[in-house]
């Protein structure tokens, strides 16, 4: 199982100048991150393996324009982001885009720490998430599966960090009414 | 009880196998295998990167500033080419009409039309005292 350290140190300047082994250590690190969150994203497991070795090709001819090398994950998310975006266009899923946001909450909640699911609830969990419209789904899984920062998923999904606030409240909200729901049944 | 990330990664695990296969391409055709044995740095042919990161000018653009640079180079070395063109065909002009004004006086000289001391002899006027201009345009 994958560990996230605070702050890993990643052969991302090794990379740049064209070290192999290098991009060997970047690929296993985040190959499989990458795929969950794309296969959340379109629900179809070839698609999804295409597109991680599209990521990963174009990383590769593209490293150079990175310039903040401690922001070579969420640089890596928003290129596999953009060719879901593609997908969808070329499918002509435009609406997937779209979502149907309320008022903003003048004070979102304050984040009372980790989210934890019991066994039991996992099937749950999984089952809101697919019904959460592809927008506020992709700020859930990049927020869960890479523990990035607003602005990070703000630069990976390119709209404002209010609009990821925004979706993040509302997402966050329907999965703790979820879970207590099912404590109060369980 | 387990974080989302947990869930969601054990969820997929099995698509590692695939996954080896989906880098293994990856890396493929980022380093094609006859740049790694060789030991050296993968480059690619005409690879101006390390110029983008300089003037962070696209291969396009490049070749845009070389098609210019090329076309200038053209038009000076035509417009040399015309310079000298001129200068050669002004020289033989000169040389010509030289030549047949010594023609034209050496077939002069032959039928008897002048003499050639006169001929040579530049004509040379010196005006006279202004009294006897005076009388010359009086009479005139």
């Amino acid at each position: 199982m994958l560990v996230m350290a605070e702050r890993e140190t990643l052969p991302v300047a090794q990379a740049k100048v064209g070290e192999p082994a290098a991009w060997d250590v970047l690929f296993r690190r985040y190959r499989l991150p990458l795929y969950v969150y794309v296969f959340e994203l379109v629900h179809n497991e070839q698609t999804s393996l295409d597109v991680v070795q599209e990521t990963f090709i174009a990383a590769t001819k593209h490293v150079r324009s990175l310039r903040d090398e401690g922001k070579f994950g969420s640089w890596l998310f928003g290129i596999a982001h953009q060719k879901c975006i593609q997908r969808w266009r070329s499918q002509g899923r435009e609406d997937f885009l779209r979502e149907e946001i309320g008022a903003s909450p003048e004070e979102f909640e304050k984040d009372p720490g980790e989210i934890l699911i019991r066994r039991e609830q996992e099937e749950s969990f999984m089952n809101l998430l697919n019904q959460l419209p592809p927008p506020q789904r992709a700020v859930l899984l990049l927020h869960f599966i890479e523990d990035f920062s607003l602005e990070e998923i703000a630069e990976v999904t390119c709209v404002q960090v209010g609009t990821v606030k925004s979706r993040m409240h509302y997402a966050k909200k329907s999965l703790r009414k979820l879970l207590k729901t099912n404590e109060n049944t369980a | 009880m387990k974080t989302p990330r947990e869930i969601l990664l054990k969820r997929h695990e099995a698509a590692n196998d695939k996954l080896d296969a989906v880098q293994k391409n990856a890396m493929a055709e980022a380093f094609p295998p006859e740049r790694r044995v060789s030991g050296h740095r993968p480059t690619r042919t005409f690879d101006f990167g390390w110029l983008q990161g300089l003037f962070q000018f696209t291969p396009r653009t490049w070749a845009a500033l070389t098609a210019v640079w090329i076309l200038i180079f053209a038009l000076k070395l035509s417009t040399r080419q015309e310079t000298h063109v001129v200068s050669t065909k002004s020289r033989q002009s000169g040389e010509m009409t030289a030549a047949v004004r010594d023609q034209r006086l050496f077939y002069a000289e032959l039928i008897g039309l002048r003499q050639p001391e006169q001929a040579d002899r530049p004509k040379t006027f010196a005006p006279g005292p202004r009294s006897e201009l005076r009388l010359a345009n009086s009479l005139a």
